[in-house]
């Protein structure tokens, strides 16, 4: 049996002393609570809300009757039930306590037998981001995987759950697919690639001399645009840049010789800027794709050298693009200017260096994985084929004995444990059979690691009822807090029988935390937790928001997840989340927030004055962006956003034809207003008085998490140029103005925003218990049952004691039996 | 003994070359069974959904029954009115889902509350066709999309991801790869499987140790293995026998992911080919809307953004610029599956196209209502059929309708009522 808590253990054997007593018939004095207190509304007459009490029986080994009673002990445990009023008189607290005790312990009891036999956890199977990187370890790999297999459903609001990892006939045909893919990427007999550094000057790119070639303006008469002249200025020693797109800075001269880590050094200044730094986006791009490699500030008139280390895959160039140039003095867009005349901020570029590939050993890594101790030696090169691409061979003295040698060392670093006697003995078999067969000994092996790679020991988690084993665990912490395979280290520690121990543990996720692999776990937790991943669900109107951008949408993610990973490290409390006295912001960031100061590309902490109303993820721009679709701001989803991620609360879904706001930016009406129409009904006030008041303290903020009093438009209004942004010359009209006050349900009325925040903070609990909940749902698998609610509320006790951080949270999370159980 | 690697990728052969098969289409290369005398033509079903909806206004006409006049889009389809029918009043109940596009996933499935809780999707009408004739052809169903994203799901609720690049669908349906191709796939079949049946024997070890709960799963596990186990023995087979021949040129694909009309236009190029053929009976394509602006002359605001069009006149014209293209596209696909002939009546009468979208009402992501079309297949069409706006019929009513057309023996499917969709036969 796994680790109970007192009570836990006492409601246990509640059930198991009166379990025919407590399934079938509602008990009598169940019954007699309801018919006192419940069933004049909700009986087969009047069922309000939909509830008839009388027609529930007690039958919660169904899952929807169980749902029903939870739903019941829950309205009523928060006083919510039965409602308050003058003529009618409360449930004594004994009585209700009594009621509460006896349908609880029914359903915790019937709730800790199932976990018994079968662990909270179903049998589950990696995810497909879990997948790439487990695969991407154990192969010694960087090519993405993820994409050839089909979209996992997250349930309970993350794809690590059980119940959403599905598996199908498609699954498995892509299970074999990728596996092809991961292998064609490790097994490379080519040459060792030159490492190189070599230093390039955009004077010497073709198109460039070309372009300058040309005179200065073409003459009037030709229109074949073959003689149009790009912007571009050449200096004694660089070249400079004014156009944001098209005709950016491409770099042909070099191209990826083979996939690998490549050194980018770029040196360059802001030309002609005013004192303000320019911003440079550096891309690879291989003319089909063009991925954002990192982008810079450029100080003024003085050279800066940036340096980036990147995986590169083979035969892309680079492509350098500047932000914030192209306008001149009068906020003109340049275009067909003499270029000696123009007087507009450019991107100017010295040079750039690049040193590559930079590898590990060579053969790679990756062979050593596959192939193990089987030699591999050098190809004479008289002797190798045409092309000569080939330069290693494997050269196996009895290839049986170095087949079975090579799928018994893979196997077992797949299946993340020691084999069992005979385990790896079928791959074997796999391989020898294509072998007696006369196929080539690499193509053999090909079907043995695709075995095993499609094995249910590599796909399933091998977690077993009760309290977990040792590598169960080391698994289970490492796909935790690193979305991937365990290291060496857990490896060894589990082979020690030491795991376990509540100190190794907890040193284990210490060690973990500050791992660079931990950025798995931010992004997946936050991405899910707060729906960071639908960043890119929409794209803000341009019109109404010109100064979004590349460089905006990038950071906005960066920046909740370096608060996030702020608050680990720093083990900050997890009232943060509502409101802290810092945020994590680079230059793009504080201009769009207005707060200055803060020079750079890099995000780092920056204190906030004590009237700012950022800090903390309310008043963070992807939350804001995510919660908004990108025209319009709604209340509704803003406030839902908030119950759901922040309060772990979940609103009750809108009665059928209820309908919903039809959004209209003319200019005329505001959401607020609309709103107020659609509130004045009372089915549909009893939902929204809870649901709007945080929406509405969020109207301060637009859909990309900019702060405004007047809404924009796209109809009427004056005409202003964007504050928050350094670009220059973005207009946009203004509308009515926000109105972000509100009230909240028990009445306590908030002036906007900030107070609404203070008093979300005076309550901080729900959004400890929030988090916690998500943290156990996330790292186990399984959402938080009934049966469930006390272990987490132990968890954050436990950490509270301890000063109620979010690094704290976790070990606690991982130290519970919770996590230490299937 | 030096070993050297095989000399080309072992997953190269079967890309597509591009190579026009100039062979005329006869009636002659139809499958055998269907020229002969007493055969009927199979029945086979086309569903499109365009997700960002379909601006009401322009779509739905006043009238309903047979005497209705054309809207703006309709107009578009004036050729075909007689072979489609509108429908108004049609949705799958409870969608109100994680997001305002959740319902994406579930327009052909009409599993309640897409993304929501423990939400886990049904099948689609178009596996739920494939389980029952699906081995009838080379390609039991043909999933394709704009994006990979699609709407067929498999009966464990899994999407299986959308072909997005017609030259390759092209070159599966009907380019035939050399011997040596043919031989290496083979190979690579029988390789298959023997690791399905190794690992088939190795979930065996993991079943004797786990609890009730979990041997359902892992019996999904044995299920899937089995399946493909299946259907590679089938392929093997399939591999053997030649692709059809046909007179068409392998289509170019259309590298901008903006461009959805385009992409929409080439897969509907390519679907009465596959029909034809018999290649396959069963086809869906999702045209996903996106942030992004497509190329379609006139537009300079992305899509999702016109969809939520806020009422803002400019953007609504814009929106139905986009959605002409759509309709326009729709048309032609009519018009071709008309044209192409089979025993002498038209594919088009054996081949219902559903088209439509799971958004009523985009601007505020509203699921009721929702814009359907049927044309084809064999029902009795030119009529706008209305149902009440504020009580929806169930449009998997529609899909019982259309799975017994299929030849299907069955009442229900997915959220479907007792009922049928009043005035369709």
């Amino acid at each position: 049996m796994p680790r109970m808590t007192p009570a836990a253990r006492c409601f246990a054997l509640l059930a198991l002393v009166f379990p025919a007593a407590t399934v079938g018939a509602v008990g009598k004095d169940k019954s007699e609570f309801l018919s006192r207190h419940c069933t004049d509304c909700h009986d087969a007459d009047t069922k309000k809300g939909g509830l008839d009490l009388t027609a529930l029986a007690w039958d919660p080994e169904k899952r929807a009757n169980f749902d029903a009673w939870v739903k019941v002990h829950d309205f009523v445990a928060k006083g919510e039930m039965p409602p308050k009023k003058k003529d009618k008189a409360r449930p004594e607290a004994a009585e209700q306590s009594a009621f509460l005790a006896e349908i609880g312990g029914g359903l915790r009891g019937l709730e800790l037998k199932r976990q018994a036999e079968n662990g909270r956890t179903g049998l589950r199977r990696l995810n497909r981001g879990e997948y790439e990187r487990t695969m991407q370890d154990l192969l010694g790999i960087a090519t993405p995987l993820a994409s050839i297999l089909p979209a996992d459903t997250p349930a309970h609001g993350f794809d690590t759950v059980a119940e959403g990892l599905r598996l199908s006939m498609l699954q498995i045909e892509k299970y074999l697919e990728a596996a092809d893919v991961a292998l064609d990427a490790a097994i490379d007999f080519s040459a060792e690639p030159q490492r190189e550094t070599k230093r390039y000057l955009f004077r010497d790119e073709k198109n460039v001399r070309s372009n300058l070639d040309k005179p200065e303006t073409a003459p009037a008469e030709d229109k074949s645009g073959k003689n149009h002249r790009h912007l571009m200025l050449e200096l004694p020693d660089a070249i400079v840049y004014f156009n944001e797109g098209y005709p950016s800075a491409e770099l042909r001269q070099f191209s990826a010789r083979a996939a690998g880590t490549y050194r980018i050094r770029i040196s360059g200044w802001g030309y002609h800027c005013e004192g303000q730094s320019v911003s440079m986006r550096v891309y690879s791009d291989n003319y089909r794709e063009k991925q954002l490699l990192g982008w810079f500030d450029m100080p003024p008139d003085k050279p800066r050298v940036v340096e980036i280390t990147v995986k590169l895959p083979a035969r892309v160039n680079l492509r350098i693009e500047p932000s914030d140039t192209g306008v001149d003095d009068k906020g003109q867009g340049v275009y067909n200017v003499p270029v000696k005349e123009l007087k507009a901020p450019g991107l100017a570029l010295q040079w750039v260096e690049v040193e590559g590939p930079i590898l590990e050993s060579w053969p790679p890594p990756s062979m050593k994985h596959l192939f193990g101790d089987t030699p591999l030696v050098k190809i004479d090169e008289k002797k190798r084929g045409k092309g000569g691409k080939q330069a290693f061979e494997l050269a196996p003295a009895d290839p049986k004995a170095a087949a079975a040698a090579a799928i018994e060392r893979f196997a077992a670093r797949a299946f993340r444990r020691p084999l069992e006697p005979g385990e790896a003995d079928a791959f074997v078999k796999l391989v020898h059979d294509r072998l007696d067969a006369g196929r080539p000994f690499l193509e053999a092996m090909r079907v043995g690691f695709r075995g095993i790679l499609t094995a249910p020991q590599f796909l399933l988690f091998d977690e077993r009822p009760s309290k977990l084993g040792d590598y169960a665990l080391a698994s289970r912490l490492s796909y935790f807090l690193w979305s991937t395979m365990p290291d060496d280290a857990l490896l060894t520690l589990a082979a020690q029988k030491k795991l376990a121990q509540p100190e190794v543990l907890r040193a284990q996720a210490e060690r973990m935390m500050k791992d660079a692999r931990f950025k798995g776990f931010v992004q997946n937790f936050t991405g899910q937790w707060l729906d960071l991943r639908n960043i890119d669900a929409t794209t803000p109107d341009t019109k109404l928001y010109p100064e979004f951008d590349e460089r905006l949408r990038a950071s906005m993610v960066e920046e909740t997840e370096a608060f996030f990973s702020e608050l680990v490290r720093a083990d900050l409390s997890a009232t943060q989340l509502v409101q802290s006295d810092f945020a994590m912001l680079n230059s793009r960031l504080a201009a769009h927030y207005s707060i200055p100061g803060v020079e750079g590309e890099q995000i780092r902490k920056v204190a906030l004055a004590p009237d700012s109303p950022r800090g903390g993820v309310l008043a963070q721009a992807s939350v804001l962006k995510v919660s908004a679709n990108g025209t319009t701001t709604s209340p509704v989803r803003r406030g839902i956003w908030v119950m759901q991620r922040l309060l772990g609360q979940q609103p009750a879904p809108p009665p059928a034809g209820a309908g919903s706001i039809e959004p209209d930016t003319r200019g005329a009406t505001t959401v607020r207003e609309q709103l107020a129409k659609h509130r004045s009904s009372e089915t549909c006030a009893s939902c929204h008085v809870v649901i709007d008041p945080p929406g509405f303290a969020l109207e301060c903020f637009d859909v990309i998490g900019g702060y405004r009093d007047r809404y924009r438009s796209q109809g009427e209004g004056k005409s202003t140029t964007v504050p928050n942004t350094r670009s220059k010359r973005k207009y946009v009209k203004l509308g009515p103005p926000v109105d972000a006050t509100g009230e909240l349900p028990d009445g306590t009325k908030f002036d906007g925003f900030q107070e609404f925040r203070k008093l979300l903070l005076a309550r901080p609990d729900p959004v400890i218990d929030t988090l916690a909940r998500n943290l156990v749902i996330y790292s186990t698998g399984a959402p938080v049952s009934f049966a469930d609610r006390t272990e987490v509320q132990a968890i954050v006790g436990r950490a509270k004691k301890r000063g109620g951080g979010v690094r704290t949270l976790i070990e606690e999370v991982v130290t519970s039996p919770l996590f230490q159980s299937k | 003994m030096p070993i050297a690697p095989p000399p080309l990728s072992r997953r190269a052969f079967l890309r597509g070359t591009g190579v026009s098969l100039a062979l005329p289409m006869l009636d002659a290369m139809l499958p055998s069974r269907l020229t002969a005398a007493s055969a009927t033509p199979p029945k086979r079903l086309v569903a499109v959904c365009t997700s960002l909806g379909i601006y009401g206004p322009a779509l739905f006409p006043k009238e309903t029954g047979r005497d209705y006049t054309p809207t703006p889009y309709l107009e578009l389809l004036k050729e075909h009115r007689g072979d489609v029918t509108v429908f108004s009043g049609l949705s799958h109940p409870e969608q109100n889902g994680a997001d305002g596009h959740s319902s994406e996933m579930t327009w052909l499935t009409s599993a309640r509350h897409p993304g929501l809780g423990g939400f886990r999707n049904t099948i689609s009408l178009d596996q739920f066709v494939a389980e029952k004739i699906g081995v009838e052809t080379r390609f039991p169903s043909v999933v394709l999309g704009t994006n990979n994203v699609s709407q067929s799901y498999t009966r464990s609720g899994v999407m299986i991801p959308a072909e997005t690049k017609p030259s390759a669908m092209f070159a599966k349906l009907f380019i035939e790869g050399s011997s040596w191709e043919v031989q290496q796939q083979r190979e690579r079949l029988k390789e298959g499987r023997s690791i399905m049946d190794t690992v088939r024997d190795e979930a065996k070890r993991f079943s004797a140790r786990v609890g009730s709960a979990d041997r359902e799963k892992l019996d999904e596990y044995f299920t899937s293995v089995r399946e493909m186990e299946q259907r590679m023995a089938k392929a093997e087979e399939w591999v053997q026998k030649p692709k059809p021949k046909i007179d068409a040129n392998a289509p170019k694909d259309i590298a901008e992911q903006n461009d959805i009309v385009g992409r929409m236009q080439l897969l509907f190029d390519l679907a009465p080919l596959a029909l034809q053929t018999d290649s396959t009976r069963l086809i869906t394509i999702l045209v996903q809307g996106r942030g992004d602006v497509p190329p379609v002359p006139g537009v300079s605001i992305d899509h999702h953004n016109l969809s939520h069009h806020g009422q803002d006149p400019e953007k609504i014209r814009q929106l139905e610029l986009i959605e002409r293209a759509e309709f326009a596209a729709f048309a032609k696909l009519l018009a071709s599956l008309k044209q192409k002939k089979e025993a002498g009546t038209p594919l088009l009468d054996n081949t219902m196209v559903l088209f439509g979208s799971n958004l009523g009402n985009a601007n505020s992501h509203d699921w009721t209502n929702l814009p359907i079309l049927l044309a084809g297949g064999g029902f009795k069409h030119g009529q706008h059929l209305s149902a009440d706006a504020k009580r929806n019929i169930p449009l998997s009513n529609l899909f019982v309708q259309m799975l017994q057309k299929m030849g299907l023996e069955t009442d229900s499917f997915g959220s479907s009522s007792s009922t049928t969709v009043p005035g369709l036969v």
